[in-house]
């Protein structure tokens, strides 16, 4: 086992490395037209946005079609950059048995046809479309100030509307049909433009979903399931099931299992599927077809040849069909692109899988570096720059994972014999057993094969593990001690007398008391420049307290100082030691935010507890 | 074999078109960004025109006190550093404004007005200009003592009355308003 953790771990690092180096010269030879394309990708996203902005208070539906057309060009200069990064090899691609060209090396608009529609799925499927949502969203508020969003939001809310909830269920019925007979289309006319319009009815598709239908299943349906005798049966049911349980598990192993399934979970599942979804865009790319499921299940059933089964099929395709577009779409050229992978050899799997994800680390590490030389910066600053720091993961980062996905594919071409441009009928054959590009016999290499994905699987997970720890999130923390300023831009914190008692005593002489604790901080905040905001919070154990007195933010105006005290009524319980949080206000939401932290040393309780109420202002 | 000058002429080519795009992207960003409000600016004296309203400064003058909420309290002082900046601006148009936030602007910062003030009736002025078109509007300000020497006026942030401000949108206006104390 120990000989195979070690052979596998320097294989997955020669094939890093193999990698690396391949990508770096495909990319340095390509580096012009994919770096344009990429930045005419950003210029189509923030272009639609911009416009988008303009629009969303007069005329709110025209949005979608707005950032529908926006994600079409987008993916069209992607797919524009990928076509570079392959054209050396698909000159070299392979004449078919006729002696023509294969169905690989087609004419860019032919490939934009067959690719965008597909493609358009894929992104949609890993919540991409959504960024053109939440950066319209920020957008607006920019524009049209605070609430914006809200309005933009409520244009498209079921839930409030009945014309909007039949308005949206009408669209999102027409337009999946629209899209499942362009799709068709595309396969009868052989011609581009079905997958070219079908591509932007997908991107219309997926933004109705995401802004409207999402609430219409999510919150609609679920008010009206709660309101019927029915929910009363479902719930009955569950508790008399979770009554049959025989024993409740164990405190830490319940834990563990939400840590697990909350956390762990959804960072291995993107850090695995990202890159499956880059090598299945740019197999798709290179012209391949990847069959439908329904073929697959068809051959296994019945071999060629079966009259009877002939004519079944036309029926039986046409009704599984139905259920099966997803898997045609989304994952049907991800397992494939996968296997490819797999037949050189797991080391190539974890090689590429890690160094995808690495790339997109260190673009957010590049942000997390701007963050903290931009901190303390109010909104209008970060909302000027988030534009050009996206040109780090849009551009830079993009043009790397991409070159890496063409590399990974090719080195899977030329090493295992996976042809990338080919016909359905290929298609299948991939998806028969492959023999293996390995040494030895067939039972020698079954249980190596099998220690290599373990030993691959756990270097994920490794991977997902260390991302966690090192979230690189877009909160800059400014760690502080009581009674220590922490400077914040043109601003400073300081955090002073913590208090703990069973009572509070006002200026007044009014006094309040509780069952449970009041933990009294004295805040004082000094403003050098404009108006600066924090947002008070404790952190104790599990729990986050607000203030009790709703005190929304402690304020300071230029050239003030301004401190008092802020309350929080606390369970006496609660374990270890609680930190004060303040969150500067006024930052744009979901880019950055700073936040001053201060863990408290907790004094031994008192009956009463002094009070400063009221805000002490005061020139410094 | 592509000869090297394409290649030379062809990298050239890209890169300055996508120079062009992130130039253009990033000036409409900008641009529209900062279209939030129509900005319009006048001199020391000068009136200005906004949301159908006229605007102009009649002046900034420092005060040590300031009438109080109620008649029988004391009246309102700074806090010990500070000192109030009275502003008094005349405004007029046809009707009434949707709202209108006063702003005393100092170099690259600015302060909001104070809160506790009820306006000063001995004066004739009016304390919002919500309460008619037109009138004599006194706004206070409290500054620390240190910054009076660079306030350079009031900016006025305003936009005409709609009937329904939810769905009905209208543009915000920026007034600049140039003036000094004294």
């Amino acid at each position: 086992m120990l000989a195979t953790l070690n052979a596998t771990l320097r294989a997955s690092g020669g094939a890093l490395v193999t990698l690396g180096r391949d990508t770096a010269t495909r990319l340095a030879a390509q580096a012009a037209p994919v770096g344009a394309a990429l930045v005419f990708s950003w210029a189509a996203f923030y272009g639609s946005v911009v416009a988008c902005s303009e629009i969303v208070m007069t005329a709110p539906w025209l949005v979608i079609p707005c950032l529908a057309l926006g994600a079409v060009i987008g993916l069209a200069c992607v797919v524009y950059a990928l076509r570079c990064l392959l054209a050396r090899d698909l000159d070299d691609a392979p004449a078919d048995s006729n002696g023509g060209a294969a169905a690989g090396p087609q004419g860019f608009v032919a490939v934009l046809g067959a690719t965008l529609l597909p493609f358009m799925g894929l992104y949609a499927f890993f919540g991409t479309v959504s960024q053109y949502a939440r950066m319209t969203a920020l957008a607006a508020e920019a524009r049209y100030g605070l609430g914006a969003s809200a309005t933009m939001f409520e244009a498209f809310n079921p839930v409030h509307s009945v014309t909007v909830a039949l308005l949206a269920a009408g669209l999102v019925a027409v337009l999946y049909c629209l899209s499942d007979l362009l799709d068709w289309l595309g396969d009868r006319v052989q011609r581009p433009w079905p997958g070219l319009v079908g591509a932007f009815v997908s991107a219309l598709y997926a933004l109705i979903v995401l802004l409207a239908g999402s609430r219409l299943l999510g919150e609609k349906a679920k008010l009206f399931f709660a309101g019927r005798h029915m929910a009363d049966w479902w719930y009955g049911a569950r508790d008399f099931v979770r009554g049959l349980w025989p024993f409740h598990l164990p405190g830490w192993l319940a834990g563990a299992w939400d840590y697990l399934s909350g956390a762990v979970w959804p960072v291995f599942w993107d850090l695995l599927m990202q890159p499956l979804m880059w090598l299945a865009l740019a197999a798709l790319v290179t012209g391949r077809k990847f069959g439908k499921v329904e073929d697959l299940l068809e051959r296994r059933l019945h071999p060629p040849g079966d009259a009877v089964a002939k004519a079944a099929k036309k029926v039986r395709g046409e009704i599984t069909g139905r259920f099966t577009g997803t898997l045609n779409s989304k994952v049907l050229p991800m397992w494939h692109s996968f296997k490819a992978l797999r037949r050189v050899g797991w080391p190539l799997v974890g090689a590429y899988v890690i160094g995808f994800n690495a790339l997109g680390w260190a673009g957010d590490g590049l942000w997390w570096v701007a963050f903290r030389l931009g901190s303390g910066r109010a909104g209008d600053f970060w909302y000027g720059v988030v534009p050009f720091l996206d040109l780090v993961p849009q551009v830079l980062v993009r043009a790397c994972q991409l070159a890496l996905a063409v590399t990974a594919l090719v080195l899977a071409h030329r090493v295992s014999g996976f042809v990338p441009w080919s016909e359905p009928e290929a298609a299948a054959a991939d998806s028969e057993p492959a023999a293996e590009a390995e040494p030895g016999s067939e039972a020698e290499a079954a249980p190596r094969r099998r220690g290599q994905a373990l030993v691959v699987g756990a270097l994920v997970v490794a991977f997902s593990l260390a991302r966690l720890a090192w979230p690189l999130s877009s909160e800059v923390v400014h760690r502080g001690a009581p009674g220590e300023p922490v400077t914040l831009g043109d601003a400073q914190v300081a955090v002073t007398d913590v208090r703990l008692g069973s009572a509070l005593l006002n200026e007044a002489g009014e006094s309040v008391t509780t069952d449970r604790r009041f933990l009294v901080v004295h805040v004082a905040v000094t403003s050098f420049a404009g108006g600066f905001y924090l947002e008070p919070a404790l952190v104790w154990g599990d729990r986050t307290y607000t203030p009790i007195d709703g005190l929304q933010t402690v304020a300071a105006t230029a050239g003030f100082r301004v401190s008092r005290d802020v309350v929080f009524e606390v369970a006496p319980d609660d374990p270890g030691e609680p930190v004060l949080r303040l969150a500067q206000k006024g930052q744009v939401i979901g880019v950055v935010q700073d936040v001053v932290a201060v863990p408290l040393a907790v004094p031994a309780a008192t009956a009463v507890v002094g009070w400063q109420e009221k805000a002490l202002e005061e020139v410094p | 074999m592509t000869p090297l000058w394409l290649i030379r002429v062809r990298t050239l080519g890209f890169a300055l078109a996508a120079l062009l795009a992130v130039a253009g992207v990033g000036w409409l960003w900008t641009a529209r960004s900062h279209a939030r409000y129509i900005e319009v600016t006048a001199a020391p004296g000068a009136a200005a025109e906004a949301a159908g309203t006229t605007f102009r400064l009649e002046g900034l003058r420092l005060a040590d006190a300031i009438a109080p909420v109620y008649e029988w309290d004391d009246p309102l002082t700074p806090v010990a550093g500070a000192v109030f900046v009275v502003a008094r601006v005349a405004y007029s148009g046809p009707a009434t404004l949707g709202y209108c936030d006063f702003y005393l602007a100092g170099d690259g910062r600015e302060w909001a007005e104070f809160a506790y003030y009820r306006g000063s009736a001995e004066a004739g002025a009016v304390q919002s200009c919500l309460e008619g078109p037109a009138g004599t509007l006194e706004t206070v300000f409290e500054v620390p003592r240190a910054v009076v020497g660079e306030i350079a006026g009031v900016r006025v942030t305003t936009m005409p009355s709609t009937l329904d401000g939810g769905s009905d949108y209208a543009p915000e206006w920026d007034v600049h308003l140039a003036g000094t104390v004294g």
